[in-house]
């Protein structure tokens, strides 16, 4: 958006990208994209970010701070600051979960500028992502794959075996596809309401498949038609978190994969996916996030067996500050049927980052920390910390083993606490009319 | 935009920052030390973004024993120390505008007491306000200093600028809350001064004073005791629309002196409004209007009987329309169009220069214009916000520093629109401080005499300038330890830097007798009566509610307390008495103040003098910040037995209550077992029977006597024989304690934490003082209170403070 003064009034001056304010004395540094200089120049420097970084207030230094970085990319994009490795790592430290983004008075664009400097340090080698980043990055390109490398893990899960921190309890189904589930279901139940494509997304439907299987579910339920494009891949946010190249492909793909679908939006069960798709589709159809759309709806009520169980609702990063979405719809979360309360610094990062528990562990369990404490002390049987983002659960799942939390507790996804099983799917009776 | 490039590109700098480096590691052992490139890019500025001035080192000490190690060592470092908050100033304030070593406190972030019955807490210097706002919710507290950053700024950025806010028209500003400060000095040494109890402490004089708004200039700040008000139940917000200056006017000047006593006046002028609805964050409003916010908090029954005359009021002024809501939600959408503009702003724009000026309300009009004309000269755009409680306006003038010669435009027009300010009577910073970048109009202000006195204050405690050079006054270079001054070519823009014009010596500007009637502010003689001042002030419906003596000199009441039982609502007599014409003790008489009600301009002399005890001089002139009258003054007095009393008053001391009644007292008298507690009242006469019905209710709760003299004026004891200062939760029982123990009257200002005493035999009472002093004063300098006798001296200083004194007064004294 670009404005003049004119006249004591400002103007609109048109909806192209705004043109470079490139002024004679500064001297760009070579890689520099035009865009981003301009993006970078927004920043007053008012230091509201700071509040809400979860880096800064962990370390208190200026530099691990959204107004930090943005201070030492516009230095070196200006020629003020010669490339420096700090530059660099503090890139690395950023979480990327956005929390600066809705704190920014002046709408600094911090998640765009942020995925390109990414990538222009990992192409400068500036910042080399671990080897098995890199592998898993180059694997999530071809789903069949991703989801072959993926197998043993969800057999040992399938098994209650759960060797990783990272691998919460469930029961992925071992065969059959979600694009295959949800053909079965609709032909078996022909729901008639609104029309949605799903994205699977490759590390939910290699690994959390039972994820995938709970959303159709809870979408045919209410009524909702369900179709899995087939062709559709990875949303590309491991390339995006990692600055990796190969993010049009995926994109690319994306597009072709869900732009022949006609329907009503495109819906996601996680929400680091949900924006990197919401960005790949934006002029074509709308990107949703499941759990938002179904709160437009008039939902089918569970009746959960557990009366003493109590939900503790923690909202993820991309929902809330990527997305920009209020959080999880009440009328959601009432459906479910449980006691629930929103967790303590529910809005706050939880330190997954999508890879960030990968690449900083420290910096990860140390936000994980301040965050899980409460779970310590919460009142309920079961406990259920319940989110809408695999990577938080991930994340949530780890806090056990890291020590963190000594109590039992569980890591479910809201829309799990919707899902009315295999067997309880039926439509009349309880279920709404859309 | 200043072309700084990497220090390694110069071997010798590179040197000396490896040694520096080095000798930094060997004193921070558990915080961090960051000194390459990059990390020091980040430190280059505050929230005046497009001024930069890379240090040499940053350390972030791990806590206050590491702080203090540091400064032990500041002389082997022999370069500039800069301590930063969380780096939000406005004006150039936390940055190394010499070189050397930027001191992050980031770590020392802990909130370490709070008590409701005391009225205060205890934080360490890194707590953000909103941190702090956040732990007081739950005792039904707040810290009323508002300024915008709050979610990010720190209390130590706060305190070493006197930060104001949008509240700070109703509450004051952040010298008013400061009970008490710890500082490391240059030479490592720790000193408190002050503490919950909010006096000077073991000291003779009062030296958080000078403290408060010094801008990092004379000491490190640890930790803070900060007074506390009980959270208002609840707020009305009004948003209104005038068509032209006078009607907007019209509505402030009567807002102004409205008995809801609006918490914040916002107005905005035609070209903010402009902005705001041409953007995505447009809100309807009518465009080439001026816009008015404002809001009345307190109790539920007293802001709902008064949201319709205040909805009336901006009518009647003229406006276009009027919205106003009790809602939260509601609330926020009226607030909206003020909130989105610094943001817009900066979207809008490359670079923003805003200046915080205040002025007399008075010359709005003219400095709007001045401004309007300066900027479309030159062809920029320019926004005014006006914190039109006490006259404080923020022109925004919008930029891009990388167009050859544009910055120094702005600056030229900064400069001329401060020359006409000064002019007119205001001041050139009301809230943002000085820093590197208002330091350049010092000049205006002070001249050669003044100067003098307010360079003796670092000359005391930073005589090398070595903490926080280049700021306040742009004279202030550091001189090495060995003597070496630093050559200015770290500092941006010195080919910009001002001194006094040539030609240009800035006379003594006296106050002269006036009355602001708009303002409520008046100068008169520093020997007047109370009556010859209600004289004056009374027609006007104007009054100043902190005198207790109907005919003894307002510099002797001066002199025998800091407090008046007023102070409960008003604040102390330094929070009232904001300007002073002052003869040293060489019989030159000088200015210090201002005559707005706001200032961070210079050092706090003004407060600092009025409580010293006649060494460095005595007042001639006062300049007063004077009250609305409402209408009817009125007392309730509830009595009962002592224990009665003393079990019931935290309740009422704590409700919101507290903030609308003019004085809440106790009054001891001799061996009697009863007490009585006196609430004066000023208020229109058609609210009168909302506070009868109310404390009639609490009086028959608790069991107390209740008794209700409509229409009888505060009540006046005469100024007392001592005044002793200590925390509100003891105020009560030190009185009765003192009543019953000497046979004398003692007057509990009970949110103060105040007790005046009253001897029966005036001729003894040195002798008696001398017994009270003596049995009281170890518990009262432990809690950092004090005492005050105008029948007993205090105490010599001694040791460090002999010195400061010593140094003081040479300065003071010289031509």
């Amino acid at each position: 958006m670009d404005f003049c003064f004119d006249n004591g009034v400002f103007k609109e001056v048109s909806n192209s990208p705004p043109t470079p304010k490139t002024a004679s004395c500064s001297t760009p540094h070579e890689n520099a994209h035009p865009a981003l200089s301009e993006m970078l120049t927004n920043c007053v420097h008012c230091g509201f970010c700071l509040a809400v970084c979860p880096t800064y207030q962990m370390t208190g230094d200026e530099n691990n701070s959204p107004r930090g970085r943005l201070r030492l990319w516009r230095e070196e994009a200006e020629g003020r600051l010669a490339p420096d490795p700090f530059t660099a790592h503090y890139t690395t430290e950023c979480v990327g979960c956005l929390a600066c983004e809705p704190a920014c008075p002046a709408n600094v664009p911090y998640g765009e500028i942020l995925e390109q400097v990414r990538h222009q340090h990992v192409d400068a080698a500036r910042t080399r992502p671990p080897l098995s980043l890199r592998f898993a990055a180059a694997l999530s390109k071809r789903q069949w794959l991703f989801n072959l490398a993926m197998f043993p893990a969800r057999i040992l899960r399938s098994l209650g075996i759960l060797p990783h921190k990272f691998l919460f309890a469930g029961s992925p189904p071992l065969m059959e596809s979600t694009a295959g589930y949800a053909q079965r279901l609709m032909a078996e139940h022909r729901p008639t309401g609104p029309r949605v494509a799903l994205l699977t997304g490759c590390l939910m439907e290699s690994v959390f498949r039972e994820i995938n299987f709970a959303t159709v579910r809870v979408l045919i339920e209410n009524n909702v038609q369900v179709v899995v494009p087939p062709d559709q891949g990875c949303c590309g946010a491991f390339q995006e978190h990692l600055g990796l190249d190969g993010i049009d492909q995926l994109r690319d793909q994306n597009r072709a994969a869900f732009g022949k679908a006609s329907v009503d939006a495109v819906v996601c069960n996680s929400s680091g996916c949900g924006l990197a798709l919401s960005k790949t589709l934006t002029d074509q159809v709308p990107v949703r996030d499941v759990l938002g759309f179904l709160g437009e709806l008039k939902l089918a009520q569970r009746t959960p067996s557990e009366k003493d169980a109590l939900v503790y609702v923690d909202l993820p990063c991309h929902l809330i500050h990527g997305q920009k979405q209020q959080g999880i719809p009440a009328n959601v979360l009432n459906a479910t049927g449980y006691r629930w309360e929103l967790a303590p610094q529910a809005r706050d990062c939880c330190g997954s980052g999508g890879i960030y528990n990968i690449q900083k562990p420290e910096n990860s369990q140390e936000i994980l920390r301040g965050k899980s404490e409460f779970l310590n002390h919460a009142t309920g049987s079961p406990v259920i910390l319940a989110t809408s983002n695999h990577v938080c659960m991930m994340q949530w799942n780890s806090a056990r083993s890291a020590g963190l939390v000594t109590r039992p507790y569980q890591v479910k996804h809201v829309i799990q606490l919707l899902d009315p099983g295999d067997k309880g799917l039926r439509r009349g009776g309880t279920r709404a009319v859309s | 935009m200043s072309l700084f490039l990497s220090p390694c590109a110069n071997p010798e700098t590179c040197q000396m920052n490896t040694t520096l480096e080095s000798q930094l590691k060997r004193t921070i052992r558990r915080g961090r030390v960051l000194s390459s490139p990059a990390q020091l890019a980040g430190y280059n500025t505050d929230g005046l973004g497009y001024k930069t001035f890379r240090p040499d080192a940053v350390v972030i000490p791990a806590d206050a024993e590491e702080m203090i190690a540091l400064l032990r060592e500041s002389r082997e470092l022999n370069v500039p120390v800069t301590i930063r908050g969380a780096g939000t100033s406005l004006s150039g304030g936390p940055v190394a505008a010499q070189g050397g070593i930027v001191v992050h406190t980031s770590s020392l972030k802990k909130i370490r007491t709070i008590s409701r019955d005391g009225f205060w807490c205890e934080v360490e210097c890194s707590v953000t306000l909103n941190q702090l706002d956040e732990a007081l919710r739950a005792h039904n507290l707040f810290y009323p200093p508002d300024p915008s950053s709050g979610p990010v700024c720190t209390l130590g950025g706060n305190v070493a600028m006197n930060a104001g806010g949008a509240h700070c028209f109703r509450y004051g500003v952040t010298s008013n809350y400061v009970l008490g400060l710890e500082v490391v000095m240059l030479d490592g040494s720790v000193h408190r001064f002050g503490g919950p109890a909010g006096g000077r402490g073991d000291w003779h004089e009062d030296w958080k004073r000078l403290m408060v708004g010094s801008e990092g200039t004379l000491g490190a700040f640890t930790r803070f005791w900060l007074r506390l008000l009980p959270r208002p139940e609840k707020a009305w917000t009004f948003r209104a629309t005038f068509p032209d200056l006078h009607s907007a006017e019209k509505a402030v000047h009567g807002l102004v002196v409205h008995p809801s006593f609006p918490v914040a006046i916002e107005l905005m002028d035609p070209r903010f409004v402009a902005m705001v609805e041409n953007s995505p964050m447009a809100v309807g409003l009518p465009t080439d209007a001026f816009l008015l916010v404002t809001e009345i908090e307190g109790p539920a029954v007293l802001v709902d009987a008064r949201v319709h005359s205040v909805a009336q009021l901006l009518k009647d002024a003229g406006a276009l329309e009027v919205n106003f809501s009790d809602d939260e939600e509601q609330r926020k959408k009226l607030w909206k169009a003020r909130k989105v503009a610094g943001g817009l702003m900066g979207q809008l724009s490359p670079d923003m220069i805003v200046q915080d000026a205040v002025i007399p309300k008075s010359a709005l009009a003219e400095l709007l214009q001045l401004v309007y004309d300066e900027a479309d000269a030159i062809g920029i755009p320019a926004i005014n916000v006006f914190h039109a409680g006490d006259g404080n306006l923020h022109p925004n003038f919008l930029f891009d520093s990388r167009k050859p010669g544009e910055l120094e435009r702005v600056e030229a027009i900064s400069k001329r629109l401060m020359r006409r300010v000064v002019e007119v009577g205001g001041t050139l910073s009301g809230e943002h401080g000085i820093g590197n970048d208002k330091a350049r109009y010092m000049p205006l202000v002070f001249g050669p005499e003044s100067l003098r006195l307010q360079l003796a204050v670092p000359a005391t405690f930073n005589p090398r300038h070595q903490l926080n050079p280049l700021k306040v006054f742009a004279d202030r270079s550091f001189v090495g330890a060995n003597g070496q001054k630093l050559s200015l070519k770290h500092a941006h823009g010195d080919e910009h830097s001002e001194k006094n014009e040539a030609g240009e010596t800035l006379g003594p500007r006296l106050f002269t007798p006036f009355l602001d009637t708009i303002d409520g502010v008046t100068c008169v003689a520093a020997d007047i009566t109370a009556s010859k001042l209600d004289e004056l002030i009374g027609p006007h419906r104007l009054r100043f509610p902190l005198l207790m003596d109907a005919s003894l000199p307002l510099c002797v009441q001066v002199k025998a307390s800091e407090y008046a039982p007023a102070s409960s609502r008003f604040g102390e007599l330094c929070d009232n008495i904001i300007g002073m014409n002052w003869r040293l003790a060489d019989g030159r008489v000088v200015r210090i103040g201002e005559r707005v009600v706001k200032s961070t301009t210079g050092y706090d002399l003004l407060r600092f003098l009025m409580h010293s005890d006649g060494r460095f001089g005595e007042p001639v002139d006062f300049v007063l910040r004077l009250r609305p009258h409402c209408g009817m003054d009125g007392l309730i007095e509830l009595s009962g037995p002592r224990a009665v009393v003393t079990k019931a008053m935290p309740e009422l001391l704590q409700s919101c209550w507290m903030n609308w009644f003019d004085s809440v007292d106790v009054l001891a008298e001799s061996k009697s077992e009863i007490l009585t507690v006196r609430i004066a009242i000023n208020t229109p006469s058609d609210e009168w029977h909302v506070f009868e019905s109310m404390l009639a209710a609490f009086a028959s709760a608790q069991k107390l006597a209740f008794r209700t003299i409509p229409q009888a004026p505060a009540p006046i004891d005469g100024c007392p024989d001592f005044a002793l200062k200590t925390t509100p939760d003891r105020a009560i029982a030190l009185a009765s304690e003192l009543a019953a123990t000497y046979g004398i009257k003692c007057l509990a200002l009970c949110y103060n934490g105040v007790v005046h005493g009253y001897l029966n035999d005036v001729a003894n009472a040195a002798t008696v003082v001398q017994k009270i002093v003596q049995s009281h004063a170890t518990p009262l300098h432990e809690s950092g209170g004090d005492w005050h006798s105008r029948h007993l001296p205090r105490p010599a200083a001694h040791g460090v403070e002999a010195q400061w004194i010593s140094v003081l007064t040479t300065e003071f004294s010289k031509k």
